[in-house]
């Protein structure tokens, strides 16, 4: 009976490991995944944009290099916080030419904490990688006590992992290169209002106080420690929200005040964009803090105008 | 006994509205349609009845198929 | 230690192999030690209230035995004792009474050792034993170790299956020889381990968002969640089940099955004989039979009685919210129902043919405990309401299929999550075919290995790894 155990654990061990060989090499295989995307190969852009969903859905490179003429890479990702910002600008950085911008959306949300996270398992392919791998640590400890099983890093969150390796078998075997996306930027489509604006309101109906959140204040300098490490030139920016909400963030003058603060600390340039007309209708927005498409094109236009007047005063020369 | 089980067949039959059923002594709960709790209380009073016995409570938590309530009948009927 | 964790498996890994080198006859010491270290580890207070109230147990039982003269007062003065005890774990569980915030102020979690007083499996049990021993059906035991052991059998402990104490001590005393038990166990523990990382949490979360989003859904969408309800708590518990009787096998001892596969029975009488058998067993002989027996004069009456004092207390026992309050009620009318019509219904199962009248009454079945199980699950009132009153609300929510319905279960309409979904309803329904044959073991085999490796395959690539450390059940 032992020998029968001891060959079942075994081949289990040989079948797990092959199955983690497996998922390595079909999620890197899957260009839709950014990640595997800018690892497998060079994008090379002169800007990226980086931050949760909301640059992710409104920075178009495509329009930013028609108006400023720079080629751009959206490297934003869904519900991030900085810690994931830095790993993906690191995975990036290691295979890519190295950027001239960076555009990072900061936000009352983005140093509170409570509305973007970690998502980890957007990085089990690259556990190997030691500065991912520690910042898993870090970030998720949980999950960290797994990853060195075989094939755990990937059962652990097989419910997100699962569908992008079948997606890379997809791609692996129809060997297609580039993404659905290929510039990162999602554009919004098929939904018109998303009732955050209702939900944010019916349970904070006198308005919410949002956190300097210190561990995310430390992850965002960790960020900017990484870009200037490569002589990346930072702008922490804050693009047009509705105009609506503003009762309801009962401290952003406060916040706004604490980012801008650390922003010179860090002798960063930190651009708000909340005097916009188009922040006074829902017309060009769908969600609090994402305009449409009629209201991106406005503000792409005016983003880039802003970035060449800035660079012709030279003050983004640090 | 056979002349037990006969009398209760009549009495199972009352009980489960038909005509074409026959008993033996290991029929239970589990090969007899429509036995379940909730009959199974018809079924003994309707026993009782029959015989014209009283049953312990002691008895009746020890039923298990048939033939344990036809040794149950028995003893009662000898007294 | 949970079932499933890293932990408990060492420990049933090690506790296996250890009494695999002890002679049959010795093994009882080895659980024993290894199961108060189980129970210590978890609580030690529970710990010293389990001994305690397991030694009340065992001489209590021996003097009813004993003393011809008092055995009616020492009989109702344990059982009221027991019954206290339990009822204080629940008003204590109630947070919304104040005497909860109470024993937190107390320091020392005096609310932990009053959980384990009215641990209510134990409890049920001990009440079982002094009850058999009363009327006279059983002997009581007469070694307060085998009696210990008995209530505090690590697989069995915190939920079950509830056991007579005569049949498992004599197998604690003399456990199976037989090794194929050891492959039956291990294939019981994979299959609950499947059943809860697999199935019941891939549910999970669309559960969740019908019951816990609450507002504006769909009939449909509210059916579909009460109906997904049903089967994640089937998996849950009948998982529970599955790694308790499992770890009892490799061990030699065979528990009770808790479950026959309840989702194939043909009315909700017969839904309660296949789902948590051992506690309806429970309920059945030492509340619905005592009170039946005694008013059988009464006839149909009798057994109404029966069914709402027998429903009202599982109700009870379940939780004292007024959610588990109707959902007693309305399986008391479901089953006062069935009792009303019992000759209607067979002979209408005579005259129409077994093939139209069987599924027909199985989709009903189903749909009758799902109904019900809408009130089981609604976090309270409020939401319980809301669920019944969208069932009368169209059917979408005025949005289409995809928005109204299937974005709500599958947690959004992206590729990936809808993919997700798929592949759940895929792998419950796949299970729920094969469940028949799953369920019976394989002797050792080529067929056996294949399947275990099979199954624990699908557990590390569909299985839910976070938040695995909890079961429905565990709470009650």
């Amino acid at each position: 009976m032992y020998k029968r155990i001891i060959l079942f654990i075994a081949l289990l061990l040989v079948l797990l490991l092959g199955l983690e060989k497996l998922y390595d090499h079909f999620l890197l295989k899957n260009v839709d995944l950014k990640s595997s995307f800018v690892t497998s190969q060079p994008v090379n852009a002169d800007v990226l944009f980086l931050g949760p969903c909301e640059p992710l859905w409104m920075m178009n490179p495509a329009l930013f290099q028609k108006y400023a003429g720079l080629k751009g890479f959206n490297l934003s990702t869904v519900h991030a916080n900085f810690a994931e910002n830095e790993g993906m600008l690191h995975l990036y950085l290691e295979h890519n030419k190295t950027p001239q911008y960076l555009f990072l959306y900061v936000t009352t949300e983005s140093v509170d904490g409570a509305f973007n996270v970690f998502n980890s398992y957007s990085f089990s392919q690259f556990v190997s990688d030691p500065f991912i791998k520690k910042m898993i640590e870090a970030q998720d400890p949980q999950y960290y006590r797994w990853v060195d099983w075989p094939f755990m890093k990937h059962a652990y969150y097989n419910s997100f992992i699962t569908f992008n390796m079948v997606q890379g078998i997809k791609h692996g075997l129809t060997g297609r290169m580039i993404p659905y996306y290929p510039d990162g930027y999602v554009p919004p489509h098929g939904i018109t209002w998303d009732m955050r604006y209702e939900h944010f309101v019916k349970e904070f109906p006198l308005g919410r106080h949002f956190e300097w959140n210190t561990s995310e204040v430390k992850a965002l300098q960790s960020l900017l420690d990484l870009a200037k490490a490569h002589g990346i030139k930072i702008v922490l920016y804050e693009s047009p929200m509705l105009n609506e909400i503003k009762p309801f963030i009962l401290n952003r003058d406060e916040i706004k005040q604490k980012i801008a603060k650390f922003a010179m600390q860090n002798k960063v340039p930190y651009w708000v964009f909340d005097t916009m007309q188009i922040s006074n209708t829902r017309s060009c927005f769908f969600s609090i803090l994402n305009t449409n498409n009629k209201g991106s094109a406005i503000f792409n236009k005016t983003f880039a105008d802003y970035f060449l007047r800035e660079v012709r005063r030279d003050s983004l020369l640090h | 006994m056979t002349m037990i089980l006969d009398e209760l067949n009549k009495v199972f039959c009352r009980v489960f509205h038909t005509k074409d059923l026959v008993i033996t002594l290991h029929s239970d709960a589990s090969s007899l349609d429509g036995w379940d709790s909730l009959t199974h209380v018809a079924l003994i009073s309707e026993t009782e009845k029959h015989f014209k016995i009283t049953f312990s409570f002691n008895e009746m938590m020890q039923f298990r198929n048939v033939g344990d309530l036809v040794k149950a009948i028995e003893k009662h009927l000898q007294h | 230690m949970h079932f499933l964790s890293v932990p408990f498996f060492c420990f049933l890994a090690v506790a296996g192999f250890l009494s695999h080198f002890l002679p049959y006859k010795q093994r009882w010491k080895l659980l024993l030690i290894l199961s108060l270290f189980y129970i210590g580890l978890w609580n030690p207070g529970a710990l010293l209230v389990l001994i305690f109230s397991s030694l009340f147990t065992f001489y209590t039982g021996l003097l009813i035995a004993q003393n011809r003269k008092f055995r009616v007062w020492v009989y109702l003065l344990s059982v009221t004792i027991q019954v206290l005890s339990l009822f204080l774990l629940k008003y204590v569980e109630s947070e919304s009474t104040g005497l909860h915030f109470l024993f937190h102020e107390a320091g020392f979690r005096l609310d932990l050792i009053l959980y384990a007083v009215g641990f209510s499996f134990y409890t049920l049990q001990h009440i079982g034993y002094i009850t058999e021993i009363y009327y006279s059906r059983a002997e009581p035991e007469k070694n307060p170790l085998d009696f210990l052991l008995f209530s505090s059998f690590f697989a069995k402990f915190s939920s079950g299956p509830l056991e007579q104490a005569p049949k498992l001590i004599a197998q604690f005393r003399n456990p199976s020889a037989d090794l194929t038990l050891i492959y039956e166990g291990i294939q019981r523990v994979v299959l609950g381990i499947f059943k809860k990382m697999v199935l019941a949490d891939r549910l999970a979360p669309s559960v969740a968002r019908v019951f816990e989003a609450g507002q504006g859904q769909g009939s449909a969408v509210t059916v579909a969640g009460a109906c997904l309800f049903t089967v994640q708590l089937y998996f849950d518990f009948s998982a529970y089940s599955d790694i308790a009787i499992g770890a009892a096998k490799i061990f030699g001892i065979s528990l009770t099955e808790n479950f026959d596969r309840p989702f194939l029975s043909t009315s909700v009488s017969e839904f309660w004989r296949r789902w948590h058998i051992s506690l309806i067993s429970w309920f059945s002989n030492y509340i619905y039979y005592p009170l039946v027996f005694r008013l059988r004069r009464y006839k149909g009456t009798a057994v109404l009685v029966g069914i709402l004092v027998t429903f009202l207390l599982s109700g009870f026992w379940h939780g004292l919210g007024f959610t588990f309050f109707i959902w007693s009620l309305l399986h008391i009318c479901f089953l006062c129902f069935e009792s009303l019509t019992k000759n209607i219904r067979l002979n209408a199962s005579r005259s129409i043919p077994a093939l139209i009248y069987k599924p027909f009454s199985i989709l009903i079945t189903f749909l009758l405990v799902c109904f019900s199980n809408l009130f089981f699950r609604a976090p309270d009132i409020t939401v319980a309401k809301q669920l019944f009153r969208q069932l009368y609300g169209p059917l979408f929510q005025g949005k289409g299929f995809m928005e109204g319905f299937l974005s709500i279960l599958a947690g959004g309409g992206y590729q990936e999550v809808l993919f997700n979904f798929y592949l759940t309803l895929m792998l419950v329904g796949g299970f729920l075919i094969l469940e028949k044959h799953l369920l019976k073991p394989l002797l050792p085999s080529r067929g056996l290995f294949l399947r275990t490796f099979f199954l624990v395959t699908l557990i590390f690539v569909f299985g839910v790894f976070k938040h695995a450390e909890y079961f429905i059940y565990q709470q009650f």
